[in-house]
């Protein structure tokens, strides 16, 4: 058992020499979630390295939506309904974020092409590097990196076209 | 989008991509040949692949920090709330921020915790934490920080409790391990509140040190009692306790929560007592019980492993404390104490066991902290004045060295020399720098210390190596000299090796 939680204790080290300490207790926290969810959910064991990075990067990203969800939902009831701009994305130029767009191109994406998507949550939930990423997914560094190229070009674009109300 | 289409899609952007600039549209050209849309798409995908920005370069948890943030608000600073005047904040706890107020009808201090927006927007939520409070507020005892009111302004939640100064037993822990009998107090009275408030059907959920006070008079104060789920809501039932942090940083504390707790399982009385049993532990030999190099690894040991034995880690703890931390910590509730009134009987008993002394009150912890701190910290002064004498001792060796450089010829005696400075120059600045911390930063000390000794251990060698080297080289023509300065090497090296560790550690044993 002790092996098979090396790879979020390595990514809750990786995150503890981030540079901010304010960011490094953050990252921290949340890699302490997940493992704790990986840690009930007994009815997922994981069979090697890949498919429990799968579900760690998957945990993280449900844990940082869920949040984003309920964030807006305190927005709704606060005191200003208006809706901050700051939390869409500039035109093109990827300022700021807003999450849960992502998260729904992330899906539709994931149906037409699971192994671009898989590469877009290993390296941006878990941040994982191409080399390490492709360790995990078993594949070339190369692919790792057309599949991200193509990935991100096509989700900017999916995430425009939603914010412009659709094509 | 179908699967054939997504291939060909892909084929042609990547191939575009190998094309250089120039050639790129005449492949597409002919790429696509015909299939308008097609083209659409792969041109509209190279100019968002070619668009210069960090869109999910940078991982989640740095873009999306602002969703892991709390939701601080410093909006209260100077304003009234109600028959509430708020003075200044005290600081930012597990639920938003906590300010000091002044209750202007009774004229009395007050600390109001406002709640981070999240948990006044759903209703249901709303009505739950209200409950929470009305039942938070029929806890009357004195070891426990009285809520006195929840009041609701604008759309936000604030919760009014009872201001205790004082310092924390976080602070206090800081300093390094209890002695035995404030220790076995200090359990007693905690064991005490938590007896009470459990035979009220209240359990505390996130008893930690941080959420312990001792005031300056000496007594324990429980805070946050019975609010836990006003903390941001992880799983249920189960709030993480505290912040996770990699060992020997001075941020955060470790988890103090119950294995049950963290994984989101039912939790009942039983799951203070294991908080508890942390605590005791902790305060028994100023480590925790679980601590490790990771955050994920100190989950892991609270959820498996089973910490050191206590008595293995300092002589100075009462023998019978063992047994009652380790029934405390068993993971399975069930296995730990059936009642909370137990573990006060089996804490009043070893107390008594200990020494048949009346309860003493720690009168001397009443004055300011620093003072306590360092009075406590404060290693035996010959300690320091051997780090001083040290130090001045290794400036003063400087002449014979010069003269050593004098009777030796050319190049060598320079290097000789320059050497001998070297070690003189990290050997005695390192001691008085320790000198200096252990009379102005007592509480660094420790870490000076540890981080300080191999240097001076090297430059210690390193003297000696030159004192030996430059008797040595002057044994022909200088025989006293020589002599001198092997009596020295061999002084040195006796005091380095023998009398300095001794010293260090008598100094810095904290629990006397």
């Amino acid at each position: 058992m002790p092996a098979v939680y090396d790879e979020l204790r390595r990514l809750a080290r990786h995150y503890l020499r981030q540079e901010r300490a304010g960011q490094s207790l953050q990252a921290t926290a949340l890699v302490n979630e997940a493992y704790l969810r990986l840690k009930k959910d007994k009815k997922q064991p994981w069979h090697d390295r890949t498919h429990f990075l799968a579900i760690a990067a998957t945990s993280m990203r449900q844990i940082l939506v869920e949040r984003a969800r309920a964030r807006n939902a305190a927005k709704r009831w606060g005191s200003q309904i208006r809706i901050t701009l700051d939390e869409a994305i500039a035109a093109g130029t990827g300022k700021s974020f807003d999450l849960l767009a992502l998260d729904e191109a992330l899906t539709r994406l994931a149906k037409i092409d699971p192994e671009q998507a898989r590469i877009i949550e290993l390296r941006f939930f878990a941040g994982l590097s191409i080399e390490d990423c492709a360790d995990a997914m078993g594949i070339s560094p190369a692919t790792v990196k057309r599949g991200w190229n193509m990935a991100r070009a096509w989700l900017k674009r999916e995430i425009e076209k939603d914010r412009r109300g659709g094509c | 989008m179908d699967a054939e289409r997504w291939q060909r899609l892909k084929e042609v952007f990547h191939g575009a991509l190998e094309q250089d600039p120039a050639s790129r549209a005449a492949y597409l050209d002919e790429a696509c040949a015909g299939d308008a849309a097609l083209r659409a798409e792969v041109d509209a995908l190279i100019a968002n692949h070619e668009e210069e920005d960090d869109f999910l370069e940078k991982p989640a948890y740095q873009v999306a920090a602002g969703l892991l943030e709390g939701d601080p608000g410093d909006e209260l600073l100077g304003r009234r709330l109600g028959p509430y005047s708020v003075t200044r904040k005290i600081g930012e706890g597990g639920m938003g921020v906590v300010y000091l107020a002044e209750d202007t009808r009774l004229g009395r201090q007050v600390a109001i915790k406002a709640l981070a927006p999240r948990h006044t927007s759903d209703p249901q939520h709303r009505e739950r934490l209200r409950r929470e409070a009305r039942i938070a507020a029929t806890l009357s005892h004195p070891a426990i920080a009285t809520v006195y009111a929840l009041e609701e302004h604008a759309g936000n939640l604030y919760i009014i409790c009872e201001y205790v100064r004082g310092r924390t037993l976080l602070e206090e822990l800081s300093a390094g391990r209890l002695p035995p009998l404030l220790l076995l107090d200090t359990g007693i009275e905690v064991a005490r509140a938590l007896a009470a408030a459990h035979e009220q059907g209240i359990i505390h959920r996130d008893l930690k040190p941080e959420n312990v006070m001792r005031t300056p008079e000496g007594a324990i104060k429980i805070l946050d009692f019975g609010l836990a789920r006003f903390q941001t809501p992880r799983h249920k039932d189960a709030p993480l306790a505290g912040r996770l942090t990699g060992a020997g940083t001075y941020l955060g504390t470790p988890a103090y929560s119950s294995p049950e707790q963290l994984l989101g399982l039912e939790v009942d009385f039983h799951t203070d007592i294991f908080s508890f049993g942390i605590m005791m532990y902790e305060m028994a030999s100023g480590t925790h019980p679980f601590v490790a190099a990771d955050s994920v690894t100190t989950l892991a040991r609270i959820l498996e492993a089973e910490p050191a034995g206590l008595a293995s880690l300092s002589p100075m703890i009462p023998p019978g404390l063992e047994p009652i931390v380790r029934r405390c910590l068993q993971k399975s509730p069930g296995q730990r104490y059936s009642t909370t009134r137990e573990l006060v009987a089996d804490l009043e008993q070893l107390r008594k066991d200990t020494a048949p002394a009346p309860e003493s009150r720690p009168q001397a912890l009443a004055p300011l902290p620093d003072a306590a701190y360092a009075a406590r910290l404060k290693p035996l002064w010959w300690w320091q004045f051997h780090q001083v004498w040290v130090g001045l001792m290794y400036y003063l060796m400087l002449l014979p060295m010069w003269k050593v450089k004098e009777w030796t010829p050319g190049g060598w005696g320079a290097l000789f020399f320059f050497l001998s400075v070297a070690a003189v120059g990290v050997a005695a600045n390192l001691r008085i720098h320790l000198w200096f911390t252990s009379v102005y930063y007592p509480l660094e000390l420790g870490e000076q210390i540890r981080r300080v000794s191999i240097w001076i251990r090297c430059a210690d060698v390193l003297f000696v190596a030159m004192l030996l080297t430059g008797a040595l080289a002057i044994l022909g023509a200088h025989e006293v000299y020589a002599t001198l300065l092997i009596a020295v090497a061999i002084g040195s090296l006796g005091a380095f090796l023998l009398i300095e560790p001794t010293t260090a550690r008598a100094a810095l044993d904290r629990s006397r």
